[in-house]
């Protein structure tokens, strides 16, 4: 990847929340450079710290939300972290934006589309009426070529379509960057496939670089070009997306694909990846997955791993790569 | 054969106005059938009417017409009530697709799974029952879990909580809808399994309902594919997704996640 340029620079970042039990870290250490240009996937299971990340990839940080140490460069210039809220307002929608989770039912119930459009246009100095043209092409590049749609309220759009308002509201002020926390949980299978073919299109016309994150490692992989793979709140393993399918360096991101039921692989057994993560409250004291990992030796109990890395930026956090790999 | 559906309609009705009430057709001629231990998958997407399904057989909702009949008891569940339903139910239970809302956040996993056999009348002695169901779902060593309330629990542990509870009653079918859809990937496949043990080693009927075609193939024998109430293609599992014939099946193999296929876009918008 060394011929692209950095588009998001995540270094040393330690975030965590605040309890009522005191302070737990949650992502720890994080420190990933996605490129320009391309989608890279974050993939993670409930409760990895994946939306954490996500949120301060973008500075949405509001308490119990802390962030201990470490940097988010977008951009090559804009330390999100240490910015004000102005500041902040002038990078969000234009250089980055964010497709929060869920956020297809986030939609004003009782306001038209048109509207809601033109209060986030607002908040950026601009209106609708001065703005008709660009928003009714970017409607139309999601998909949305129907000028009705505007006039309509959410409850009269499908959730495929309302997803579609909310990809046109991202990009509205034409970002270079987009951050999209599960961007198709809780559609119909077959209306996820065509907001994927939707991304995936928008993504090679605007040459956008963007952030997916998903719980969904099959679907993670057939749209990303590179896939950071979450643990307990640290990315144990980012690279190529055909080298991680076809030669993972970590034991839980091989684990993780080969316990998924696909078509192409129907009748293969599955493997099972034992136990659970044991909680940030009793965060393990050596490799975050060495309790589940069937590779694993007492020195990985006893010692975090270092991050190896390869190829410039790619990385896996496992002391027992390649040997690992024989013994599977 | 345990279970069968003949010739099942089921109409809602829709409010046009003050007056006037416009029928709509919900579930349109199902015919289905699910044989003693086996798993039978029934897969669609959203609005294809599986949970309304999944209802009728559990007697919650009322077919506008047609016959459930379960065979061990000779009798039509559309017709059953009072102490023939509460025996039926017994027999048939249901599994929900949210762990989370399944379960009462005020009791522990040990009320939960001695519910069923308090009122069921158990004989025997009941701590020595929820050791030996909880162990039953790969629950173990059981005292760890006991005196645990469903917060201190993830998605696949609160799952088997509450298949240890539906397993309490010796179950003959268990109608399963969307179980595995709420559980992190890693688990998944250890619950998948179980169903297969329920039915390989309990001889239990599974009608396994999701969105997730890939998953049926991983899990059941026989498979319906429903699309806007109707059934579109029914069949033995590896057949239908092999080798699919109808267009919105198809649609769904083509559609499911995964990982070695790559989306590509394609310019239809």
């Amino acid at each position: 990847m060394s011929k692209g340029t950095v588009s998001v620079e995540v270094k040393g970042l330690n975030v965590g929340y605040i309890t009522d039990k005191g302070y737990t870290r949650v992502v720890r250490n994080a420190n990933i450079s996605i490129p320009e240009g391309k989608i890279t996937g974050i993939v993670g299971e409930s409760g990895s710290g994946k939306s954490t990340l996500a949120n301060s990839l973008i500075g949405f940080i509001n308490p119990p939300l802390f962030v201990e140490s470490g940097s988010v460069i977008v951009d090559g210039k804009y330390d999100v972290l240490a910015m004000d809220p102005d500041q902040l307002n002038q990078v969000r929608g234009k250089i980055i934006s964010y497709v929060p989770q869920a956020a297809q039912n986030s939609l004003n119930p009782i306001r038209k589309v048109k509207d809601t459009i033109n209060d986030m246009l607002r908040g950026h100095g601009m209106d609708l009426s001065t703005n008709r043209e660009s928003v009714l092409k970017t409607m139309e590049m999601v998909g949305l070529s129907d000028r009705q749609v505007l006039d309509m309220y959410p409850f009269q759009l499908s959730g495929g379509m309302r997803q579609r308002v909310i990809i046109a509201i991202s990009l509205l002020l034409s970002p270079r960057i987009v951050v999209m926390d599960e961007p198709t949980t809780g559609l119909d299978v077959i209306v996820q496939y065509d907001i994927l073919k939707l991304i995936k299109k928008l993504q090679k016309q605007m040459s956008l670089t963007i952030v997916f994150i998903s719980h969904d490692i099959a679907m993670l992989f057939q749209i990303s070009d590179y896939v950071a793979v979450m643990y307990g709140g640290q990315i144990v393993e980012y690279g190529e997306y055909s080298e991680l399918l076809g030669n993972a360096r970590h034991p839980y991101t091989y684990l993780m694909l080969n316990s998924v039921p696909t078509v192409s692989t129907l009748g293969r057994k599955l493997t099972k990846i034992p136990g659970e993560f044991e909680g940030f409250s009793n965060y393990p004291k050596g490799c975050v997955f060495s309790q589940r990992c069937p590779f694993a030796t007492p020195q990985c109990r006893d010692s975090p791993p270092q991050a190896y890395s390869y190829a410039g930026v790619f990385f896996y956090k496992c002391s027992r790569y390649p040997e690992w790999r024989d013994q599977k | 054969m345990i279970l069968e559906l003949r010739h099942v309609y089921k109409d809602f009705v829709v409010r046009k106005g003050i007056f006037s009430n416009e029928r709509r057709p919900g579930i349109w001629d199902v015919n289905m059938e699910i044989n003693e231990g086996e798993i039978v998958g029934m897969v669609g997407g959203s609005g294809g009417g599986k949970t309304v399904i999944a209802w009728m057989i559990m007697g919650l909702l009322k077919p506008t017409s047609g016959e459930i009949i379960y065979h061990p008891m000779n009798a039509d569940v559309v017709k059953m009530k009072g102490k023939q339903l509460r025996e039926y139910r017994s027999n048939v239970q249901l599994v929900f697709q949210d762990p989370y809302s399944s379960l009462d956040p005020t009791h522990t996993v040990k009320w939960h799974v001695e519910r069923p056999l308090r009122v069921s009348k158990y004989k025997g002695d009941l701590g020595t029952r929820v050791n030996e169901l909880l162990r039953e779902v790969a629950l173990s060593p059981p005292e760890e879990y006991l005196n645990k309330y469903p917060f201190q629990l993830s998605g696949g542990q609160r799952q088997r909580v509450y298949l240890a509870r539906v397993l309490a009653l010796n179950p003959k079918v268990l109608i399963a809808d969307e179980p595995v859809s709420n559980v992190d990937a890693s688990i998944r496949v250890t619950l998948l399994d179980l169903f297969k043990y329920l039915r390989d080693e309990r001889g239990i009927s599974i009608m396994y309902i999701t969105h997730d075609i890939a998953t049926i193939g991983y899990v059941a024998d026989r498979v319906y594919v429903m699309r806007l109430g109707r059934i579109v293609e029914s069949g033995d599992v590896r057949k239908v997704i092999t080798n699919p014939e109808n267009e919105y099946t198809k649609l769904l193999v083509e559609a499911v996640p995964d990982p070695y296929r790559r989306i590509e876009e394609e310019g239809d918008y």
